[in-house]
């Protein structure tokens, strides 16, 4: 798998990293660069007397620095990776010697522990009484937030909406009880409809959906027994309940594949980092959708390329269309297949097959061919088999993806927010536009 | 109408003012529809739970409008080769988007003698760079390549890069006849390249309607391109109302050594001098004019001192006289040298009206020999000058100036490499190796050394010094910096900034060489 240097930067945990590790990247600051097919390692010369020892797994990748810097990965490993691209020839080839063989056994020693860890934990439960009361606790606070959540919105359509005002403080005061009531996944669409009050002409339509979407989950929750296992776990996310990563490790579906990185995505809010991966697995042509979150800052263990095949198996959250998933073994970053995605019809079907069977689940994956993208008067959007699909993208971005298309037909994948196209991954053969992960 | 906009209509006012009702429609969205209207729930419920209906069928049922307006023709192929080596790529995107004016242009210099074009994805940036920077236009117009034509033509604000690039452009006219002042004088100046003599009617016109800024304007713009032919309209000048006027012709004449007006002034110069018999040898000797010039009026010289003028009155008649004639008139017609004849000078009762006349005509000419000589003799008229004085002088001598002030201790560095780059810069004539070698060397020590509070712009500076290290020793510069500075908080080192400048360029100089397809 080649990587670029545009692609290592990505992986940098801040500007400042991404700017010092183009200062390393030259042979001179370096005293040792050997390789063999599993890592990189070198050293490079620091402050102290001895020069700190930089190594890289090809396989992850994965870093190690033995400098004191608490930036994760260091501008030092960067720095090593890109070297690897640039000035491959200047690697000798040599048998690892111990720091490093250490290290490399470490991270798959550790990996197996983990996996023994967590089918011991499943075996045996702490406390099984204690944890189901928690677990009924947890459920009544749940029944008594929607039951007021579901009075609130009475209380609105009562009044009428034109009675509403964007930026009232009534939508933050729901919000806040809403997560107090351990329902995080209603505060979200709560501070998302209280902005797109008088937003556009349609602003009543729109934030009547919403409501209307919230109704459905009050009243999914009420008979939530009556409701296939499938539908139950849908609802429940959609609710916040955090995934049992045990669980689904445990009992998921588990589908291993070569998955395609069709795009990744942060988002910060409150910071709180959120990211997406989405995979489209090779053989099996399933979605998947990894979600992490990390707080105070965008770092995150395992490290996805978009554009590359990851050899990995999933475990499935259950789900009426199983999306989020959670990785089993170590992803092995394997050879560059041809990339796909659905002609524009099929796309549509899929979002259609994905949006009945999961109706709260937003965003959901979106990739095609045939794409043109533009910008008119209503702002940006895809041209695509005779159709507008409006398209939320930075300027900046969005003029790369005019030019790279060249008024020719694009490949994008991305995520559709019910409403709008945020292109992750646009691509002509190979990947040729990647959304810039660290830009605001 | 849709369904569910009907519904969100019928309570916009409160379902206390009117019971709202569900919206009929068709196939199993109606039916489904229909059973929720039968329930026995309030009505808010009812609207509720429909609108959830509603929004979940019609979010699994979306249909994008049909796009009404037509595409742009897609883009004819690309002749130039396509700039596409990572390397070079992540390069030229940081060239672009923090770099020094002279790293951007050797960066597009470089494309252009490799007949490569910047690739699509840095495109949008390149123009919006060059729309801000219109000085960059030209550099940039080949890299465009025909992908940024096209994507020009997509953005009002692109447009200059859809038009042959500004050297090529044949003038306006209109800039002429309507156009603002700068439009004016770049639209003669323009025409003077192609057919000067047209220019010069233009330009004679022109001046005798245009009021005196504007006519000082326009006669300044032929100081890039002066000829014998412009003599008898420049001439004519002298005799301008307006000061300003009278001596822009004034030194414009001055130029054009076969001119009445230089000759004029020589002769006028030639009569100042005298010599005068002591002992064995025969000493020259300098009489400033003992009375106004008869015709001086006539050549634009000022009979009456400014307000708060230091010299006198036949002085300042001396240094009008003096800042006319060139400084090689000084060293052929005496035949001594520039430091003999500024020895001499300072000796002389006239020394101050000369000196300031000279001071002019060398930051006009810029005669190499003087520049040197003017430097040696480190005259304080000449402090502020000193920069603009070496800028003149022939390399070698420009460089072994900077060399001597680098051993002195007391010199700052940072000072020193800024000075150098903006001379590099503005003479468009690169740096010795030897010259840059040693300038580093001494960074090296420098950096080495204990920090210097008087060294704090020295990262700033040694940034911009490495755009200029010239390409056959970029790689010997990026070695021996021991500058690793390093801690719980990472902190960047000065030499940090230069050698990303430095692995930059060598990237650039190494995907882009002639001949070399990547």
């Amino acid at each position: 798998m080649q990587l670029r240097v545009d692609d290592i930067l990505k992986l940098a945990p801040d500007d400042a990293s991404a700017k010092a590790a183009r200062g390393l990247a030259s042979i001179a600051s370096w005293s040792l660069l050997q390789a063999d097919d599993a890592a990189l390692w070198g050293e490079c010369k620091g402050s102290g007397s001895k020069p700190y020892q930089v190594q890289v797994d090809r396989s992850g990748p994965a870093f190690r620095c033995s400098c004191p810097s608490r930036k994760f990965p260091c501008k030092h490993g960067l720095a090593l990776l890109m070297l690897s691209v640039d000035a491959a020839a200047r690697f000798e080839r040599a048998a690892q010697p111990a720091w490093v063989r250490e290290w490399l056994e470490g991270r798959s020693d550790r990996a197996m522990k983990q996996e023994q860890r967590k089918t011991e934990s499943a075996a045996a439960p702490a406390d099984p009484q204690a944890a189901a009361k928690r677990e009924a606790a947890r459920a009544a606070r749940m029944a008594a937030g929607l039951q007021e959540l579901s009075l609130w919105m009475r209380d609105r359509l009562r009044q009428g909406l034109a009675q509403l005002a964007p930026d009232a403080p009534i939508w933050d005061d729901l919000a806040r009880r809403m997560i107090d009531a351990q329902l995080p996944g209603i505060a979200t669409r709560v501070r998302r409809a209280g902005p797109e009050v008088g937003r556009s002409p349609d602003w009543p339509m729109r934030v009547l959906a919403a409501l209307g979407q919230m109704q459905l989950l009050v009243e999914a929750h009420a008979r939530l027994a009556e409701l296939p296992v499938a539908v139950q776990s849908d609802v429940r996310a959609a609710l916040g309940v955090t995934l049992d990563r045990e669980a689904v490790l445990r009992e998921g579906e588990r589908v291993a594949d070569e998955w395609r990185v069709q795009g990744q995505c942060f988002d910060e809010l409150d910071r709180l980092w959120v990211r997406r991966v989405w995979l489209r697995g090779a053989r099996s042509g399933r979605d998947a959708l990894l979600l992490d979150f990390s707080h105070g800052s965008r770092n995150f263990q395992e490290v996805w390329l978009v554009g590359t095949t990851v050899a990995v198996t999933l475990a499935f959250a259950p789900g009426a269309a199983p999306l989020r998933a959670i990785t089993v073994d170590d992803p092995r970053i394997g050879p560059a297949v041809p990339l796909g995605t659905d002609a524009f019809e099929a796309a549509l079907d899929r979002l259609a097959v994905a949006a009945a069977a999961n109706p709260w689940q937003v965003p959901l994956p979106l990739s095609f061919s045939g794409a043109v993208p533009a910008r008119d008067e209503q702002g940006w959007c895809v041209h695509v088999d005779g159709r507008r699909l409006p398209m939320a993208v930075r300027d900046e971005a969005g003029w790369q993806l005019v030019a790279l298309g060249g008024g020719a037909r694009l490949d994008i994948a991305g995520e559709w927010d019910g409403r709008t196209l945020r292109p992750l991954c646009a691509w002509q053969q190979s990947p040729v536009w990647i959304e810039d992960a660290g830009a605001p | 109408m849709s369904a569910l906009a009907e519904l969100a209509a019928g309570v916009m006012l409160g379902s206390q003012r009117g019971s709202p009702r569900l919206p009929v429609a068709t196939g199993e969205v109606g039916e489904l529809l229909a059973t929720l209207s039968n329930s026995q729930d309030p009505a808010e419920a009812l609207v509720l739970r429909g609108a959830g209906v509603l929004a979940a069928c019609s979010a699994a049922g979306y249909e994008p409008p049909a796009s009404t307006k037509p595409l742009p023709a897609p883009c004819e192929p690309e002749t130039l080769q396509v700039a596409d080596d990572p390397a070079l790529v992540a390069a030229l995107g940081l060239v672009l988007r923090d770099a020094t004016p002279l790293l951007r242009r050797e960066a597009l210099g470089l494309l252009k003698v490799a007949r490569r074009c910047l690739p699509p994805r840095l495109l949008p940036s390149a123009l919006d760079l060059a729309t801000s920077q219109p000085e960059l236009r030209e550099s940039m117009h080949p890299a465009l390549g025909l992908r940024g034509r096209w994507l020009s033509r997509q953005r009002p604000e692109w447009s200059w890069a859809d038009e042959p690039p500004d050297s090529s452009e044949a003038p306006n006219a209109d800039h002429w006849d309507h156009g603002a002042p700068e439009q004016r004088r770049r639209y003669l100046e323009r025409l003077r390249a192609i057919d000067p003599a047209r220019a010069r009617s233009l330009l004679a016109e022109a001046l005798e309607q245009a009021d005196a800024r504007e006519r000082a304007n326009l006669l300044s713009s032929l100081e890039g391109s002066l000829e014998r032919a412009d003599e008898p309209l420049l001439e004519k000048r002298l005799a301008d109302r307006g000061k300003e006027v009278r001596q822009i012709a004034g030194n414009l004449l001055a130029r054009l050594p076969e001119s009445g007006y230089a000759r004029r002034m020589r002769e006028r110069l030639a009569s100042c001098l005298g010599s005068q018999r002591k002992l064995l040898s025969r000493t020259l000797t300098l009489e400033a004019p003992p009375a106004f010039p008869v015709d001086g009026k006539a050549d634009a010289i000022e009979e009456a001192r400014a307000k708060g003028e230091s010299l006198g009155d036949r002085a300042w008649w001396l240094y009008q006289i003096a800042r006319a004639v060139p400084l090689a008139w000084w060293t052929e017609k005496t035949g001594l040298a520039p430091a003999d004849l500024l020895r001499w000078v300072r000796g002389t009762d006239w020394a101050d009206a000369v000196l300031r006349g000279w001071r002019e005509v060398q930051l006009r000419d810029g005669d190499p020999l003087w520049a040197a000589a003017f430097l040696s003799a480190g005259l304080k008229e000449f402090a502020p000058d000193t920069g603009a004085l070496i800028a003149q002088m022939p390399r070698v001598q420009r460089e072994a100036h900077w060399l001597r002030l680098l051993q002195n201790e007391k010199q700052v560095l940072a000072e020193l490499l800024a000075h150098v780059v903006r001379v590099v810069q503005a003479r468009n004539e690169g740096l010795s190796a030897e010259c840059a070698r040693r300038l580093l060397a001494e960074a090296r020590k420098r950096l080495a050394k204990e920090p210097d509070p008087r060294e704090y712009g020295l990262r700033q500076s040694l940034a911009e010094f490495a755009g200029v290290v010239p390409p056959e020793i970029l790689g010997e510069a990026a070695t021996g910096w021991s500058t690793q500075v390093e801690g719980d908080r990472p902190q960047q080192s000065p030499a940090d900034s230069f050698l990303a400048v430095i692995a930059l360029r060598q990237t650039l100089h190494r995907t882009l060489q002639p001949g070399k397809s990547s």
